[in-house]
């Protein structure tokens, strides 16, 4: 009876796993290589520009006649669109390019995401990318979106400006060491009087960047960004610290309030030769060559050398409800983890790849980063629970700092009472 | 003293011819700028008039932007069209029957109206999502024709109202007594005679849902699907930075439409409206 | 006037087949909405981590109400409409006087003129302002700077708190006068030529006559403008968004709060933190505002006349 009781079990195991396994087998059969698809690719604006996405579709589709690959462009960069349409079943796009780790936690927490766990094999497992953006995709046992770009924070300098303020020379711009540098090197390559200045030394990016920078400060001027759990240490004295500079730098008339309504405005100084420093993303140096040619350069953040920098990714993603998974595969594989993808928006534009092994063959432009971002110290993005309401109220504290009357203590205060009344736990 | 009046009147015009002036600058600026190289654009001081005409910015618009700014169009055209239709036959229908029918309900309509006009649209609009979300009509012209149509309805059916109101008794009375149906007596008698009504409201409706904010941010989120007062703000999501000559060419080539049509029409939207508004 | 039992039936079957089409649109996309934001003001429900709306009473009300951004979007909005409707009223008021006036050559021109704004939509016309106002390459700091040579009077206009809110009232105040200015023709035409003429045969001077007899007789000119500049200050959302949230929809209200309105911070909690519960309570809590301006424009207007 026993032995009967085994056998059955037995042919019971085998035969679900041959199911199984046929299951799957018929999946990958049936999909991209053979099977007539659609595949629609939507990006946001700036990918479409900064990266061959249209190009590599259109390759996909030659590699794979089979295929139509549809490339559209996505207007809304909060995304709003995704997890407003995505959850009333509204689903006609394959591939979504771009998104911070914040906003695509939290289509991932409303369960509109396909994880991405089957992806990461052969050449491809996790140990190949750079795994803290990787990792910040994780909820649960799943992976619900992947990085295909990478950036990190540092300052980005004019070095004719700062050259000519005697800033150091050509060959060995000076490198701030303290944010008291930082400030002497605002003023020194301010010029212009009244209350609007011709060139303006620093430019603080007081929307979109505003909590990325103040989280790489915090962790370059040697605190703890974040607590243990992985939730924002918004008690860290060191914003204090951040805060009075920028209060200090911008309400002396060397730091510009311009990106408040312009986010893009202190890029647009560096290459206008209107701003001598930023803040901001690494990649925005390598953009400012075709402006400012080889006098556009990389500078750490005060500490940045020592503590490391701050990275965080954008991502791709794919809704539930697709039905070419395994294409969408099939085209992050074969274009848009490829060399030639990494490179053209690397060289470009600045944008690091995600893929460990696409460094390779970069220019020496990318070394000095690279160092940084090595650094075990260095912080990565984030996604809590309220994390865009956190960083809304940032930046609304940074304005508020540098138009009125308020310290940098008292910002610093505020800004925790507030965050103290969010749920900053990171998405589970 | 006439003569004294004179100059009065003369100093008066120059100092109205002043203002006015300075009033244009936002137009002329904008045109300028469309006008200018992209280093003139930047470049400090700001020149006021273009030191070398370009149309470069043009050219811009109809080859790289083509697809966008054709779909941006083509979008604000259709929608507004459909939608400033739609609002003068529905509405002149309705105002015709509350003009000149005496039914049971009529007052709670007028009422009914007046109390849509007053209540503050964002209220209507996170229903109008979901529902838009779910018959997935969100990113098409029929998702914005519906909620424009509903929306810029009761003001063009006030004006019209009041215009109905105005026409003599006589002309209806005599045509019902012939035999007329109501519809003939609106179609062959009441509309000829409200044509300074209705093109107001028509103007008013088209202004309104060409230049609509509100419903066309949240309802469209593709840039094939949205219109041009929507556009214009996602031209520089994709250059990121202001693209100021392009943006200020599309300006000026998406005010070209509207403003013929306020010229061709501007006499009698000032008297339908001195006809209309004050009544509603 | 009696009316026979069948002509009743007939004109009750004829009015509602006329209004009845435009009926049906208002209620499904008017009525319904209502009041489904009605109900979702009573519930809990964000959309990101709520997979229910939860009935909770007035607490989305409540916790409105003792918000300090729902507190400064409400002063932002009065201060608006405080510094709004006055000017809008007295510059369309002049609009329409001089427009009465003068009707040569400056006369037509101004109207054409005048009524330029009107069809720009309000994005566009933000936007002309926006660039005009930037701190480096805007028209406005290059003539203060280069032009007349009063650097002191630069200004990062839309970048500093206490500029940033008249900014977008100028831009509105801009785009409203020609249509104001109109309004205020029309009724200053309608007060009968005889009635001014009479005052000037009795000599009264001309700002007799605008005091005596063009202001008195324009009650039902201040009723309607006074209903849509009300519209208008609490529906203050696009000049905003466009011209404080284009890149970063997020700093909408920006810099620092200085321009959120309640609008704004309405569509904010429901579209961008997706907090559809408080964002319904606050767009009823600002219907209520409107209601409470309206009947005070109401009895202003009707107390004078009686």
């Amino acid at each position: 009876m026993k032995k009967l009781v085994f056998i059955t079990l037995a042919l019971l195991l085998v035969f679900s796993f041959s199911v199984f396994a046929g299951g799957k087998q018929e999946k990958v059969s049936k999909d991209w290589t053979k099977a007539k698809l659609t595949v629609h690719v939507e990006a946001m604006g700036w990918i479409l520009k900064k990266f061959p996405v249209e190009a590599s579709a259109k390759k996909f589709m030659e590699d794979h006649p089979n295929i139509t690959m549809k490339v559209s462009a996505n207007a809304d960069n909060s995304l709003n669109n995704y997890m407003l349409n995505w959850s009333a079943g509204n689903v006609d796009v394959d591939l979504a390019l771009g998104g911070a780790a914040v906003q695509v936690a939290k289509l991932a927490f409303k369960n509109l995401l396909v994880p991405w766990n089957d992806f990461y094999k052969g050449d491809f497992t996790r140990d190949h990318f750079l795994t803290h953006v990787v990792e910040l995709t994780k909820r649960g046992d799943n992976y619900y979106a992947l990085p295909f770009m990478v950036e990190a924070m540092s300052l980005e300098a004019n070095r004719k400006l700062m050259v000519e303020a005697g800033l150091g020379t050509v060959s060995n711009p000076a490198k701030p060491k303290t944010l008291d540098d930082l400030y002497m090197f605002a003023k020194k390559t301010t010029k212009g009087s009244g209350p609007v200045k011709d060139v303006y030394g620093f430019s603080w990016n007081f929307t979109n960047f505003g909590d990325q920078q103040l989280f790489c400060a915090v962790n370059d001027l040697g605190g703890k960004a974040y607590n243990d759990d992985g939730s924002p240490n918004m008690k860290a004295p060191e914003i204090a610290k951040v805060f009075s500079f920028i209060k200090r730098v911008t309400m002396d008339g060397y730091g510009t309030k311009g990106t408040i309504t312009d986010t893009n405005a202190g890029r647009s100084g560096l290459k206008a030769g209107t701003v001598a420093i930023i803040f901001e993303a690494a990649s925005r140096a390598i953009e400012a060559k075709s402006a400012l040619g080889n006098d556009a350069i990389l500078l750490p953040f005060p500490g940045e050398e020592q503590n490391g920098s701050y990275i965080y990714a954008h991502y791709s993603y794919i809704p539930k409800g697709t039905k070419v998974k395994d294409a969408v595969y099939g085209f992050m594989r074969e274009q848009v983890l490829s060399k030639d993808f990494s490179k053209f928006g690397a060289e470009k534009y600045g944008k690091l790849p995600s893929l460990k092994r696409n460094f390779e063959g970069l220019s020496s432009d990318f070394t000095e980063v690279q160092k940084w971002m090595a650094n075990p110290k260095t912080v990565g993005d984030h996604a809590w629970v309220e994390g865009s309401k956190l960083n809304s109220y940032i930046w609304e504290i940074e304005q508020e700092l540098v138009s009125s009357n308020i310290t940098a203590q008292q910002a610093a205060d505020k800004l925790a009472k507030q965050a103290s009344q969010l749920n900053l736990a990171v998405v589970k | 003293m006439v003569r004294r009046n004179k100059i009065n009147t003369f100093f008066l015009g120059f100092f109205i011819f002043l203002i006015l002036i300075l009033f244009m600058v936002p137009i002329f600026q904008t045109i300028f700028t469309s006008l200018k190289t992209d280093k003139e654009i930047y470049k400090v001081p700001v020149s006021i008039i273009p030191h070398n005409l370009t149309f470069i910015h043009y050219k811009y618009v109809f080859t790289n932007l083509a697809s966008d700014f054709f779909s941006f169009f083509r979008n604000s055209v259709v929608v507004t069209s459909v939608s400033v239709l739609l609002i003068l036959s529905l509405g002149s229908l309705a105002s015709f029957g509350l003009a000149r029918i005496n039914f049971f309900g009529k007052n709670f309509i007028i009422f009914f109206v007046s109390f849509i006009v007053s209540i503050p649209l964002i209220i209507t609009v996170i229903p109008i999502f979901m529902f838009e979300t779910t018959f997935r009509i969100t990113n098409t012209n029929i998702g914005l024709i519906l909620p424009y149509t509903a929306v810029y309805m009761p003001i063009p059916l006030f004006i019209m109202y009041g215009t109905f109101l105005k026409i003599p008794t006589e002309l209806e009375e005599s045509a019902l007594i012939d035999g007329c149906s109501r519809f003939m007596i609106y179609r062959k008698i009441f509309l000829p005679l409200a044509a300074g009504g209705l093109v107001a409201a028509g103007i008013i409706t088209f202004l309104n849902c060409w230049g609509e904010f509100l419903f066309a941010l949240i309802l469209t989120t593709r840039r094939s699907a949205t219109t041009l007062s929507i556009g214009i703000m996602k031209i520089n999501q994709q250059e990121q930075a202001w693209a100021l000559g392009p943006m200020s060419a599309i300006m000026v080539l998406s005010t070209i439409i509207p403003f013929t049509l306020y010229m061709i029409f501007q006499r009698y939207f000032i008297q339908g409206l001195m006809e209309g508004s004050l009544k509603g | 006037m009696t009316r026979s039992k069948a002509v009743i039936i007939r004109d009750n079957i004829d009015g509602w087949m006329f209004v009845l089409p435009a009926f049906l649109f208002l209620l499904l996309l008017m009525i319904y909405p209502i009041i489904h934001t009605f109900i979702l003001s009573f519930q809990k429900y964000n959309f990101v981590y709520d997979s229910k709306p939860v009935f909770v009473g007035f607490h989305n009300y409540i916790k409105v109400l003792k918000d300090a951004t729902f507190k400064k979007a409400l002063l932002n909005t009065f201060y608006f409409a405080g510094v709004y409707i006055p000017i809008i009223f007295i510059l369309g008021f002049f609009v329409g006087l001089i427009f009465s006036r003068y009707d040569m050559i400056t006369g037509k021109l101004s109207k054409v003129i005048l009524f330029i704004p009107m069809v720009i939509p309000i994005s566009m016309s933000s936007f002309m302002f926006l660039f005009m106002l930037n701190p480096q390459w805007g028209i406005v700091n290059s003539i203060f700077k280069d032009y007349l040579k009063l650097p002191g009077l630069a200004r990062d206009w839309m970048n500093d708190t206490s500029t940033a809110m008249n900014m977008i009232l100028l831009v509105t105040i801009w785009w409203r006068v020609g249509f104001i200015g109109l309004l205020f023709l029309s009724g200053i035409q309608a007060i009968p030529r005889s009635v001014i003429e009479a005052s000037i045969i009795d000599g009264a001077n001309a700002w007799r006559r605008i005091t005596g007899i063009i202001l008195p007789n324009l009650k039902e000119t201040y009723m309607v403008v006074g209903i849509l500049a009300i519209v208008t200050s609490i529906k203050l959302f696009a000049q905003v968004v466009a011209m404080t949230g284009t890149l970063s929809p997020q700093n909408a209200g920006g810099p620092a709060k200085a321009t959120l309105t309640l609008y704004v911070a309405t569509w904010k909690s429901a579209f961008l933190y997706y907090d559809l519960g408080i964002g319904s309570a606050m767009g009823y809590l600002m219907s209520l505002i409107i209601v409470f301006l309206f009947a005070v424009n109401f009895f202003i207007n009707k107390g004078e006349k009686a």
